[in-house]
């Protein structure tokens, strides 16, 4: 797979970075050998043991999706406030995952 | 005399300051002199701390004469590889990005290292970020060879390991995340040690990959690099993946049996260094151990999973550097955004933005389960194999590399080439297995070979009496680079 210019520029976002034109040239081809010999991998797709529980999140580490707010007045509403020059404890929302 | 200094063992050099014969400023004189006088050819140092050093040199001289300190390198000098904190001392990770970067705390391999007398004296050149296999990649230039100034010394701890070979130091501590201990020691002939991961505390040292990285010892023979892991090791409440095991089985090589991975010798590996592993194999027969063939398929994925891990991970651990508190900050930005934005594309260099743009890659939605999830089941069956094959066998042995040390600038036009070079170091990295680099030969152009026995988790004194015996029965670990020679004196 060779990265091209659009995928180039994510991978800039996502990485704070800003590379010059003849960067993002040398990124197109430079990184698309390395992904092309990494793809390899994907033999393990059906052959592989699973990994031990653990060791893999469930979701992607690095979202590349902005997050959805969908109660944003109920998030609000939870903010820490100050009561007598101390922060309130916010009230936990949701339920955490076994 | 200065120079006879520099050509002893860090053992030997202890025990004659204890004896008498040396004083603990004498001997840092001598390494400072040769710094000095041939430090700036190699480029291998980042920096010289000499006043802390000979102010060091003092303390340690009345807490040897007080018998405080009476440990096996006591009044040793030593250099360390610049990306582990030095409270006081900039570490600068070789990177315009930490260029002004002066720790406030010591990691504790240094505090561990002070309280048995060494003396730091020095920080050492490395790739930048420990992000390469040349050590081309330093924002202070490249490393260059003792055996051959047109070569490179390795990576990413090519600094540690061309002074140690040089005689400018007779120990370094460096960092071995995918082989950056053990492959410049086998470029520059000298020994080093890479540790089971969790046997030496990571506290203070800059993150890489912190499921990898590991801190280890580079001397010239494997007794003195033993000695130097044994002041090292050992748990630490500041790295909860540190603790405390040993595991110590029959020292004698009489009768164990090492595997030999048929993969690992395959048409790939130059001939001159198959040939040098393969009579490598045949000394260890004569010292009384069997030697066998195995074939371990697994370490086909081992380079595409080392890659995948570490970048991944780099891309994390990089993101904290924004220019804020130290290393480059730009001048007339309006937003913060555009702070960040222009400080990471000015402070880090090529290779490490390279490695930032793959594990954003790897790590991004569409792309996480075929490389990240994949890299992961890689590095399960990789761990499955070597566990298996040191359940039949004592050690596994290899060659270090598949070639000998290329010509500088050979390397970093073509990436894959530098990464398909860690072939045979980053599967102990995936296991968190000890390994030993050591010497084994030269090439026809007088380039050193190297060969690398890995053990069992936490057997690390197993390895190093292998590798000692080795040595006591060979001559590759004393020989001399032609660099050495010019500057006797």
């Amino acid at each position: 797979m060779k990265p091209d210019r659009e995928l180039i520029l994510k991978l800039e976002g996502l990485g704070m970075l800003r590379l010059s034109e003849p960067e993002r040239a040398e990124a197109e081809e430079k990184l698309g050998e390395i992904i092309s010999y990494c793809e390899q991998l994907c033999a393990l797709d059906a052959e592989a043991p699973s990994v031990p529980e653990g060791d893999v999140s469930v979701c992607p580490l690095r979202r590349d999706m902005p997050a959805v707010k969908k109660e944003p007045d109920k998030l609000l509403k939870n903010a820490a406030e100050i009561i007598n020059g101390c922060f309130s404890v916010p009230e936990a929302l949701g339920e955490a995952k076994e | 005399m200065k120079n006879v200094i520099c050509l002893l063992g860090a053992k030997e050099i202890s025990a004659k300051i204890k004896q008498g014969e040396l004083s603990v400023r004498q001997v840092l004189e001598a390494y400072l002199q040769r710094a000095e006088d041939c430090g700036n050819e190699l480029n291998c140092f980042n920096l010289i701390c000499k006043d802390y050093a000979l102010s060091r040199a003092e303390e340690v001289q009345k807490g040897i004469d007080d018998g405080a300190l009476s440990g096996p390198l006591a009044g040793v000098p030593i250099a360390v590889k610049d990306n582990i904190c030095t409270e006081g001392i900039p570490t600068t990770c070789s990177s315009r990005m930490l260029s002004d970067f002066v720790p406030p705390y010591n990691a504790t391999v240094i505090n561990k290292i002070n309280a048995e007398g060494l003396v730091v004296f020095a920080k050492l050149n490395m790739d930048e970020f420990a992000m390469g296999s040349t050590n081309e990649s330093s924002f202070f230039g490249e490393v260059r060879n003792p055996w051959n100034l047109s070569r490179v010394p390795g990576g990413s701890s090519g600094g540690a390991a061309a002074a140690v070979s040089a005689g400018l130091s007779p120990l370094a501590l460096a960092t071995d995340t995918g082989g950056s201990v053990r492959q410049p020691c086998s470029f520059c002939s000298v020994t080093g040690l890479k540790p089971t991961y969790g046997a030496v505390s990571r506290y203070g040292l800059i993150a890489y990959a912190s499921s990898l990285d590991t801190i280890g010892a580079i001397a010239k023979s494997a007794d003195d690099c033993l000695a130097l892991f044994n002041i090292i090791r050992g748990s630490d409440p500041k790295d909860s993946t540190s603790k405390d095991a040993s595991f110590i089985k029959s020292t004698d090589i009489k009768g164990k049996k090492i595997a030999v991975i048929s993969e690992l010798l395959s048409e790939d590996i130059n001939p001159e260094v198959k040939n040098a592993v393969l009579s490598a194999a045949e000394r260890f027969r004569s010292l009384g151990a069997e030697t066998e063939f195995i074939s371990v398929p697994e370490l086909k994925y081992s380079v595409a999973a080392y890659y995948v891990l570490a970048s991944a991970q780099a891309s994390s651990n990089l993101a904290r550097f924004d220019g804020i508190r130290c290393g480059y900050t730009p001048e007339n930005v309006e937003t913060l955004s555009e702070q960040y934005l222009k400080s990471r594309s000015a402070g880090f260099g090529s290779e490490v933005k390279r490695r930032i743009l793959l594990g954003n890659f790897v790590l991004s939605e569409g792309y996480y389960d075929s490389y990240y999830k994949n890299a992961l089941k890689a590095q399960e069956l990789i761990k499955q194999a070597l566990k298996k094959a040191l359940g039949n066998y004592s050690f596994i042995l290899t060659p270090v590399s598949p070639d000998t040390a290329p010509e500088i600038g050979k390397m970093t036009k073509d990436p894959m080439k530098m990464y398909l070079s860690d072939v045979c170091t980053v599967p102990a990295n995936l296991a968190g297995l000890p390994a030993v680099a050591f010497p084994c030969g030269f090439d026809k152009d007088n380039m050193p070979i190297g060969v690398q026995l890995i053990g069992n988790a936490f057997c690390e004194e197993e390895i190093m009496s292998a590798a000692e015996a080795f040595q006591q029965k060979t001559k590759y670990h004393k020989t001399q680079p032609p660099f050495t020679a010019r500057y006797k004196k």
